[in-house]
């Protein structure tokens, strides 16, 4: 077997134009509707979209380690409830509903509150939306969407003491065998992207299974599917003659999250490269970047600077390449049939 | 003019008569052909070697991968031996990625020959790499190093073998035999009276809990519990994962029918409840026919572990906590959970900076493939473990006993 339970090469990824995600949260909905809505996975968003500059969730995930430094496992540390927005007893962390729907009108009250928790939360999935970073007028925040990234070499796969962890030939999607896990979470602090979670219904450890059987019946994946910003792409990165592997591989405008953690995500970004500069006092347009391209650096890497390069290039000069073809495209599915 | 001709008839049979003579008397004497030496149909006039029966201008050499081109013979006479010989350059089709000498799909034209290389991609992995011995790094490196098919610690080459101190075998090679060998030291087996009897006694044993009546008349056997921390990664280095030595107790019944075990340690807090990533449950684990208890056992004598978590309510009886699963275990990391949790029962209770827990089952198992099967008057091997939940202990990190033997009672 390969170095990290690789398969036989195959490996299906994902593309999300972050130019285009307007933040509305349906992959996530459609994702927690799908396979995270009860039995111990309510408080897990397999995946979430954060605003960015951000904290993310779980709070400071990014922060906690795990993942690779030079090759060398970083054991990570385990996120507590507290960056869950979980109660110090696992309470989950519900909203009033009659009130903030107002089916109660007696009981309206201009901030409804969060019932269900005591002490109150002081995080949860999205707290902080759009927040964002910078002074008016040139604050700025972007969207990130995040799930797990079914890594070249996922850091839960090599630390789990049970052998429960897989990545399938066939594509490369990293499963958590339930019949096999035990509940030691060796992969929750593991993972730097924070994206495996534990079930303490359950006493094991869940994660996105990439929709698996919608792949195996040709179709993509329900937070791809639901997305009315079109903004994800599936397909396969190690095919030569996917539009994943086009703009990933070949001309590298789309980047992994955080590389340095040294993984090898499979998740692939866009930057967002087409927004506003700043603007003076006066409200006139300077030709300074509103979204930092040091924080995109921090982000994706120093690759980040040739793609958005490649991108401005391509909309300014009659896409040669077929970039923003692809990205327009209503074919963004490249998904073998049964 | 016919008597001319009947003249020359006769000097022509004359003529004829003196050459056929003189061929035979070359045939028969200075003009005699060698001899074939080596028996193979060709003298030495065409055999280029007429001591090698293998080798004359009517054998073969080659096709490329034959082994006439590799014996250093030309087989052929025609002058090229081996790979000199076009016959033998049936072009070189090894696909060998990573340089070691062996290709995927195998290939004879590959420099070590036509084995399959495993992981093409990848030099330490070849048919004639090495795998362990025990504690090799390449025991822990995810790869199947020698292709045979086991990875790691699934491959015998990675597995130590233990003496088991009561079989009469030399286990692990090293010329002593059960306790002769120092490997045997302490482990009851070896030592006089700390065997745990299961006696026999009367009434109900199944399900029973640790204030029934029947462990009053029943003696206990304390256990000294060793550390480990075999997860390096488990505690993370600020902080300490061991606490403090449980000081652990064992008693043990049978009725004929049913067996239950009084497992009672100190653990000066309880953890029941699973609430965060961060918080685990105390646990204790019975194993049965304890072998190699370092590596769970072998895949080919599998160990049977009853093992009860104080977080794990899927079975949780009222007034108790936790529940009990079976579990098998051929080897490190290959614990699994099978059939045969429900003839477990575990009763339970915390009390005073003290666990007791019960777990009983029928001594017949199930299945003899998924349990440990219980034989009246039989000595067997066992161990024990516990894990304190609030330092995070789990998997690897534990504190156990030696193997330790039990007598069953008739």
């Amino acid at each position: 077997m390969a170095k990290g339970g690789g398969g036989g090469g195959n490996q299906i990824a994902m593309l999300i134009n972050l130019d285009k995600c307007l933040g509305c949260h349906t992959c996530t909905v459609a994702c927690k509707n799908l396979w995270t809505n009860k039995g111990g996975r309510e408080y897990m968003y397999w995946n979430n979209v954060e605003s960015r500059p951000g904290e993310g969730y779980p709070r400071n995930w990014e922060g906690m380690g795990g993942g690779f430094q030079g090759g060398q496992p970083d054991p990570g540390i385990f996120p507590a409830n507290s960056d869950y927005g979980l109660g110090d007893q696992g309470q989950i962390v519900d909203f009033d509903y009659p009130t903030r729907l107002g089916h109660d009108p007696d009981n309206v009250t201009p901030n409804p509150g969060i019932v269900d928790a005591d002490p109150q939360p002081e995080w949860l999935s999205n707290w902080d939306e759009e927040q964002g970073d910078g002074t008016f007028p040139n604050s700025y925040y972007f969207y990130l969407p995040r799930m797990c990234n079914h890594c070249d070499r996922p850091a839960c796969l090599e630390s789990c003491p049970r052998k429960a962890i897989y990545k399938r030939e066939e594509d490369g999607i990293v499963l958590v065998d339930q019949d096999r896990c035990r509940g030691y979470r060796q992969c929750v602090r593991t993972c730097p992207y924070k994206k495996v979670f534990f079930n303490s219904e359950t006493l094991k450890s869940e994660k996105c299974i990439f929709c698996y059987p919608r792949i195996e019946a040709g179709e993509a994946t329900a937070c791809a599917v639901q997305c009315p910003g079109r903004v994800r792409h599936v397909g396969f990165v190690s095919d030569a003659s996917s539009d994943v592997y086009r703009l990933a591989k070949d001309l590298k405008v789309a980047l992994p999250l955080h590389p340095e953690y040294e993984t090898g995500p499979n998740v692939y970004y866009i930057p967002p490269f087409s927004g506003p500069s700043q603007v003076d006092s006066n409200g006139n347009l300077i030709n300074v970047e509103r979204i930092p391209v040091a924080y995109l650096r921090f982000l994706f890497g120093d690759e980040v600077d040739a793609a958005i390069a490649t991108l401005r290039d391509a909309r300014a000069n009659g896409d040669p390449d077929g970039i923003l073809a692809i990205l327009n495209s209503n074919n963004r599915y490249d998904i073998p049939q049964p | 003019m016919k008597t001319s001709m009947m003249k020359h008839n006769w000097l022509r049979l004359l003529c004829i008569l003196v050459c056929l003579s003189f061929t035979a008397g070359m045939s028969a004497g200075a003009f005699a052909a060698p001899p074939d030496r080596d028996g193979d149909g060709y003298d030495k006039r065409s055999d280029c070697d007429d001591n090698n029966a293998a080798v004359n201008p009517g054998a073969t050499e080659g096709p490329f991968g034959d082994a006439t081109c590799s014996d250093t013979w030309d087989n052929d006479c025609n002058g090229l031996t081996d790979g000199d010989d076009p016959q033998c350059q049936g072009g070189v089709t090894c696909t060998d990625n990573d340089l070691d000498g062996y290709g995927s799909p195998g290939d004879p034209s590959c420099p070590n020959g036509g084995a399959t290389d495993c992981d093409d991609n990848n030099a330490a992995v070849n048919p004639d790499a090495t795998e362990g011995p025990f504690g090799d790094p390449t025991c822990t490196d995810t790869w199947d190093n020698n292709c045979n098919g086991l990875t790691d610690v699934d491959d015998l080459s990675c597995q130590l073998v233990d003496e088991v101190c009561n079989d009469g075998f030399d286990n692990d090679g090293d010329g002593n035999i059960d306790c002769a060998d120092s490997d045997c030291a302490g482990e009851s087996a070896c030592t006089a009276g700390n065997k745990l009897t299961v006696n026999r006694v009367t009434g109900t044993v199944l399900g029973i809990g640790p204030d029934d009546g029947l462990w009053n008349a029943t003696a206990a056997t304390s256990y000294n519990l060793a550390w480990r921390d075999d997860i390096n990664d488990t505690c993370p280095p600020e902080q300490s994962c061991s606490g403090n030595q449980p000081s652990l107790t064992v008693k043990a019944i049978h009725n004929g029918t049913d067996i239950a075990f009084l497992m009672s340690w100190t653990d000066v807090d309880q953890s029941s409840e699973v609430y965060q990533p961060s918080e685990f449950g105390d646990r204790a684990v019975i194993m049965l026919n304890a072998n190699r208890i370092c590596q769970m056992g072998s895949p080919t004598n599998p160990t049977n572990m009853w093992f009860w978590n104080a977080a794990d309510k899927t079975q949780e009886t009222e007034g108790s906590y936790g529940s009990v699963q079976n579990l098998l275990g051929g080897g490190i990391g290959t614990i699994t959970h099978t059939d045969g949790d429900d003839n477990i029962q575990a009763v339970s209770s915390y009390a005073g900076g003290m666990w007791q827990v019960v777990m009983s089952r029928p001594l017949a198992a199930i299945d003899p493939l998924d349990q440990f099967e219980f034989t009246l008057g039989v000595t067997t091997d066992v161990s024990y473990a516990v894990y304190d939940g609030a330092f995070k202990q789990r998997n690897g990190s534990k504190w156990i006993s030696g193997r330790e033997a039990i007598n069953i009672a008739p």
